[in-house]
């Protein structure tokens, strides 16, 4: 009897360890199963065009260094975007497309830094897909006002310049003429 | 009292100068803040009419070469070698002011696009000319080959424009002009200082070219007497 039950508790503790290195081994193949090798990425930068096709809707974004990437909006694209007063509109692009697109070609003219969330699929197409579209706020605007007084300060300082250099030059010449003349 | 041309010349100066008050007025005062890149947008109040008018300088330099080639009349020589120097100042202010705009929103002081490459031709191409006309020995030769030379480089002017349109990339699209995309849109308070600018500085670029063209009259004046004496 006590055998027998022995032979039960080995048999058990055998089942008891399959079950949890079938479980081991099969959870993390469910979680791959269902992605497709590919990750995730943060693209700041400016919207260049929008082009609409029958498909899908291709996003071109252009870094700061100046890098193109065309990324794909899906119908789940999840949008925040600000307009000219600083109002956010949130919305997914399935939701109202032709609003959608709308909203996206004021933050192309309006120079709008927008941050987008990507999701960069390994899969056959080797696609980008946007997962959020969001306007980028402003940071350190003050700081930035040293270049706005450097270009204004050297531009009157040019043109200025320039026009007392003529002016000295003209009168120089007036003379010189007036020397050579009497000569 | 008679008004002689150089009277007249520094009249319009003055002129000028108070126009550019209320233009700096409406950059710094008049217009709101843009929303998204703050007080460095007043940069493109700047930076665009110097763009305009460094390109409307190689315009005016083809068509005096044409000209001066046509009629043969030296007028037309000196408003072009004029409006070639004043179009060097134009374009190097264009290339600093875009460059010290594109650090703090692209990130970077310059891209190589088609855009900001084709403008960098254009500042080289006034000083090739300038130097040409510096180095090369005086006469009907010389003038004649830099007419050519102005001529040659207008041809960048519509490849300017239309950079941002055929190669897009971080530049700006057109906001103004026959290939101005229909869907842009500014606001009309920036709209009418844009506009406005732009005025002030074709009056900023004629006065430099008037002024010019008298110093260059002057300057042709004695050498025609030190030939005459010789």
């Amino acid at each position: 009897m006590e055998n027998k039950n022995f032979k039960t508790r080995k048999i058990s503790n055998i089942l008891l360890a399959s079950f949890f290195l079938i479980l081991f081994l099969l959870i993390p193949q469910k979680v791959y199963a269902d992605d497709d090798g590919g990750e995730d990425k943060i693209i700041n930068g400016f919207i260049s065009t929008i082009e609409t096709t029958n498909e899908n809707t291709i996003l071109s974004i252009t870094d700061n260094k100046g890098v193109k990437s065309n990324i794909i909006i899906t119908s789940d694209t999840v949008l925040g975007l600000d307009n000219s007063v600083g109002e956010r509109w949130i919305s997914a692009f399935g939701n109202d497309i032709n609003e959608s697109i709308k909203r996206l070609n004021d933050q192309q003219n309006m120079l709008s830094p927008i941050t987008i969330v990507v999701h960069h699929s390994h899969d056959s197409e080797d696609a980008e897909y946007a997962i959020s579209i969001t306007t980028k706020n402003s940071e350190n605007l003050d700081t930035n006002l040293n270049y706005l007084f450097i270009v204004f300060g050297l531009a009157w300082l040019t043109f200025f310049g320039y026009i007392i250099y003529l002016s000295r030059r003209l009168s120089n010449i007036k003379e010189e003429i007036k020397l050579l003349k009497s000569k | 009292m008679k008004i002689t041309k150089l009277n007249f010349i520094n009249i319009f100066i003055i002129f000028t100068g108070l126009i550019v008050i209320v233009d700096m007025w409406m950059i710094f005062v008049w217009v709101p803040t843009e929303i998204n890149q703050g007080s460095i947008q007043r940069i493109l109040y700047l930076h665009v009419p110097l763009a305009w008018g460094s390109m409307a300088a190689i315009c005016i330099v083809a068509f005096s070469s044409i000209m001066y080639l046509y009629k043969k009349s030296e007028k037309w020589d000196r408003i072009a070698l004029s409006a070639a120097e004043s179009g060097a100042i134009f374009g190097a202010m264009m290339l600093i002011s875009g460059m010290l705009w594109a650090r703090p929103v692209w990130g970077v002081f310059w891209t190589g696009e088609a855009k900001l490459t084709f403008s960098l031709i254009l500042f080289i191409l006034f000083v090739a000319y300038l130097m040409f006309r510096a180095y090369f020995p005086k006469g009907i030769q010389q003038k004649r080959i830099s007419a050519v030379l102005g001529i040659i480089g207008a041809i960048d002017t519509p490849i300017i424009y239309f950079a941002a349109n055929l190669w897009e990339r971080a530049h700006p699209p057109l906001i103004v002009g026959p290939a101005a995309t229909n869907d842009s849109s500014i606001s009309q308070s920036i709209g009418l200082t844009l506009l406005f600018s732009a005025i002030t500085f074709t009056l900023v670029l004629v006065s430099l070219i008037s002024l010019r063209y008298v110093l260059q009259k002057h300057e042709d004046e004695i050498d025609l007497i030190i030939i005459n004496k010789t």
